[in-house]
C-alpha cells in the first residue's frame, strides 16, 4: 500500500466493493456464518464490528508514531480487546436478549482477522481521517456481505425479514437454511456467484 | 457415575454434536485454508488441540481464582489490603486476559514441543504461530468462562479439559475429513467460479448436514452409561 | 539507567493502552455493570407473576440452597405484596437435542400442583425443537399434579399426559424430564424437616403456612 494519502471517496468505497472483506479477502468468516440466520442478529453484529473497527482504527492511527515493529501485534490486540469488551457490555446493558442470542460471537470479534488486518494495512500508516474512512468503508462492506447472506437465509428459512413475515403462511420454510449447513451452502453459492460476476465483467 | 456422564457429555458434545467448525463456526479460516492435504490437516488439528488444552487450562485457572464475581484471590487480596466493602468483580478484564493467555500458550507450546518432541514439531510446528488468531481457542475459553461466571455448579479442571480435548479432536476430525474430500475434488471438474473456497464451502455444508445426524446420540449413550453404572 | 528508560519509551504505546484500558473498562463496569445485573435478574423475576398467579416480582426472593441438590439450580419463594407465600418457582435444567434447556417451574406452596412453566434458555432447532417455547405447548403443564411424573406423548389422550411438539420428540421429552426431576427433588427437600426449615427461615416473617 503506498504511503501517500488516497482520496477520501476511494478509501471509503474500497471497503464496500473492490476489497469487500468477506467476498474478496475471505476475512471474518466465523461471524459471517454464525449470526446470519436472521437479519436482526446479522445487522447487530455488523454494527458492533464496525464500532470496534472504527474505534481501533482511530486509536491506532492516533498512536501510530509510537508503534514499534516487535510490539505491533500486542498493541493491536490490546486495543481491539478493550473496544470489544466495551461493545459487549453495551449490548448486554441495552439490548439484553440480542446479546444473549449473539452469545460468544461478540467477543470473537477480537480474533476477527478483518480488524487486525485493517489496523496493520491502514491505520498504522495513515492519518486519522483516512483511518476513519477506511474503518467505515470496511464496516459497510462487511455489513453488506452479512446482509446478503442473512436475507437469503432468513427469507428462505423462515419466510421473514427482520422478524416480520414477508412470505405467505404456505411457505414451508427451508429449515436447513437456518441451521449450520445452510450457512456454508449459502456462502459458498454466493461466493461462486460473485466470482462469476467478476469474471464476466473483466472478460467484457 | 454422574461426573463420568457429565464429562462424557461435554467431550462428545464438543467433538461431535456441537462440532466447533461444523456447528459453532469457529476455526473456519484454518479449516478452509489448511484442509487441502490430509497430512497438513492432521498437523493443524494436533497443533490446535495442544494449544487449546494449554490455553483453556490457564484461562480456567485464572477465571476461577480471579476473574469471576466472588473470586477467592480477589477477595483475599482485598481483605489483606484492608479495604472496606465487597471485593470488585474483575470479570470485565476477561477478554483481554484470555487473548494474552492464548498468545502465551502458543509460545509455550511451541517452545516445549520444539525441545521435547522434535519429531512432533516437524509435523505441526509451522502451524503454531497461525493459531493465535484462531477463533476456536478463544471460543473454548469463552465456553469455560460461561460455566464459571454464570449460575449453576462451577466447572472443575476435568470439565474444562474434557471440553478442550473434545473441541480440539472434533476440529481435527472435521479438518482431516475435509482434506480427504478436497484431495478427491482436485480430480473433479469444478466450475470455475466455485474453484477453491466456493466448492470447499459447499462441501463443508454437506459435511455439516452429516454431523447433524449425531444429535441425540450423546444423550442415548449417557443414559446407557448411567443405567449401567447406577443412579441418575 | 539509560537502558531501562529506553525500554519504557519503546513501550510507550503499550503502557498508554494499558492505562486507557484500565480507565475505560472500570468506567464501563461502574456505569453498565448494575444495568446488566438488573437485566439478568429481570430475566427470571419478570416471569414470577405468570408462573405463580398472585405473586409479585418485588416481594419474591431467592432461597439459598444447601449444597448438592442435583438438578434444582435455584429456588425462589414467590410471595404476594403482603409477603404471604403464594408459591415456589424452581429453576431446573436438562440436556435437550442440541444443548441444555433451562426452565422455570411454578408450583403452589405445598408443591402439589404446577402453576406455570417457562423456558429460560434453549438452543434447540429453530422451527422444530425451539417450538417448546410456545405458549400452546407450555400451557399444558399448568394445573398438572406435581407429585406424579408427567408423561410426554405423541398423542396425549389421558389427563396427566402432555402432547409433544410434533417433530421435536427429544426436546419435548427433555422438558418433561427436567420438570419431573426438578419437582421430585424439590418435594424431597420440602418433606425433610431440616431442609424445609432451612428454606422457610429465609422467608419474610408472615404467612409461612406450608
Amino acid at each position: 500500500m503506498s504511503d501517500e494519502t488516497p482520496r477520501a471517496g476511494t478509501v471509503f468505497w474500497n471497503g464496500i466493493l473492490p476489497e469487500n472483506p468477506v467476498y474478496r479477502s475471505l476475512l471474518g468468516m466465523c461471524p459471517t456464518l454464525a449470526v446470519t440466520n436472521n437479519l436482526n442478529s446479522a445487522m447487530t453484529m455488523a454494527a458492533a464490528t464496525t464500532f470496534v473497527l472504527v474505534a481501533s482504527n482511530l486509536m491506532i492511527s492516533l498512536i501510530r508514531s509510537w508503534l514499534r515493529p516487535h510490539l505491533r501485534i500486542l498493541v493491536f490486540t490490546l486495543t481491539i480487546a478493550t473496544f470489544v469488551t466495551i461493545v459487549d457490555k453495551l449490548l448486554a446493558a441495552y439490548m439484553f436478549s440480542m446479546s444473549q442470542q449473539l452469545g460468544p460471537y461478540i467477543p470473537l470479534i477480537i480474533v476477527n482477522c478483518l480488524i487486525v488486518s485493517r489496523c496493520e494495512a491502514c491505520a498504522s500508516r495513515q492519518p486519522v481521517s483516512t483511518a476513519l474512512l477506511d474503518g467505515l468503508g470496511m464496516g459497510a462492506g462487511f455489513a453488506l456481505a452479512l446482509a446478503s447472506i442473512a436475507t437469503i437465509r432468513e427469507l428462505l428459512g423462515s419466510g421473514t425479514l427482520f422478524g416480520l413475515a414477508v412470505l405467505p403462511e404456505s411457505w414451508p420454510g427451508w429449515g436447513i437454511m437456518v441451521l449450520p449447513p445452510g450457512a456454508f451452502l449459502t456462502l459458498g453459492a454466493l461466493l461462486g456467484l460473485t466470482n462469476w460476476i467478476r469474471e464476466r465483467r473483466t472478460a467484457s | 457415575m454422574d461426573t463420568l456422564t457429565d464429562l462424557f457429555l461435554i467431550f462428545f458434545g464438543a467433538a461431535i454434536i456441537n462440532n466447533f467448525v461444523l456447528h459453532s463456526f469457529v476455526g473456519v479460516c484454518p479449516f478452509l485454508g489448511v484442509s487441502t492435504r490430509t497430512d497438513s490437516a492432521l498437523g493443524m488439528g494436533m497443533a490446535v488441540t495442544f494449544v487449546m488444552g494449554v490455553a483453556t487450562t490457564a484461562s480456567w485457572a485464572l477465571t476461577r481464582t480471579l476473574l469471576r464475581p466472588g473470586a477467592p484471590l480477589v477477595a483475599w487480596g482485598w481483605d489483606l489490603a484492608g479495604f472496606e466493602g465487597a471485593a470488585p468483580d474483575l470479570s470485565v478484564l476477561s477478554y483481554i486476559i484470555y487473548i494474552f493467555v492464548i498468545a502465551g500458550s502458543v509460545q509455550f507450546v511451541e517452545m516445549y514441543v520444539r525441545k521435547l518432541f522434535p519429531a512432533l514439531h516437524k509435523s505441526f510446528g509451522i502451524f503454531l504461530p497461525l493459531i493465535t488468531t484462531n477463533c476456536a481457542i478463544l471460543f473454548a475459553c469463552l465456553l469455560v468462562m460461561k460455566e464459571l461466571q454464570g449460575p449453576g455448579p462451577l466447572w472443575g479442571l476435568h470439565h474444562s479439559l474434557a471440553l478442550s480435548l473434545g473441541g480440539g479432536l472434533g476440529f481435527t476430525l472435521a479438518i482431516v475429513l475435509m482434506a480427504g474430500l478436497r484431495e478427491e475434488l482436485e480430480f473433479c471438474d469444478v466450475p470455475k467460479p466455485l474453484k477453491g473456497t466456493g466448492i470447499a464451502l459447499l462441501v463443508a455444508g454437506i459435511l455439516a448436514m452429516a454431523f447433524m445426524g449425531f444429535a441425540g446420540v450423546d444423550q442415548g449413550i449417557a443414559d446407557a452409561i448411567s443405567s449401567a453404572g447406577g443412579t441418575r | 539507567m539509560h537502558n531501562s528508560l529506553h525500554y519504557v519509551s519503546e513501550a510507550r504505546a503499550v503502557i498508554f493502552l494499558a492505562i486507557f484500558a484500565g480507565v475505560a473498562l472500570s468506567m464501563v463496569e461502574a456505569t453498565l455493570g448494575p444495568r446488566i445485573a438488573e437485566n439478568v435478574r429481570r430475566q427470571t423475576y419478570d416471569r414470577i407473576p405468570e408462573l405463580v398467579p398472585g405473586a409479585s416480582s418485588t416481594s419474591t426472593q431467592e432461597i439459598s440452597l444447601q449444597p448438592d441438590v442435583g438438578s434444582v439450580n435455584a429456588i425462589y419463594a414467590a410471595c404476594d405484596e403482603s409477603g404471604t407465600l403464594t408459591g415456589w418457582v424452581l429453576r431446573g435444567q436438562e440436556q435437550g437435542y442440541s444443548g441444555p434447556i433451562v426452565l422455570l417451574v411454578g408450583v403452589d406452596p405445598q408443591a402439589s400442583r404446577i402453576t406455570g412453566l417457562f423456558v429460560l434458555q434453549q438452543t434447540e432447532t429453530p422451527g422444530l425443537g425451539a417450538l417448546i417455547t410456545r405458549d400452546s405447548f407450555l400451557e399444558q403443564f399448568s394445573g398438572l399434579p406435581a407429585n406424579t411424573p408427567i408423561q410426554m406423548m405423541k398423542h396425549a389422550t389421558q389427563p396427566g399426559q402432555v402432547q409433544a411438539v410434533s417433530g421435536a420428540t427429544i426436546s419435548s421429552v427433555a422438558v418433561a424430564d427436567a420438570v419431573n426431576r426438578t419437582l421430585s427433588e424439590f418435594r424431597n427437600l420440602l418433606e425433610k424437616t431440616d431442609s424445609r426449615d432451612h428454606m422457610l427461615e429465609q422467608l419474610p416473617s408472615q404467612g409461612k403456612d406450608v
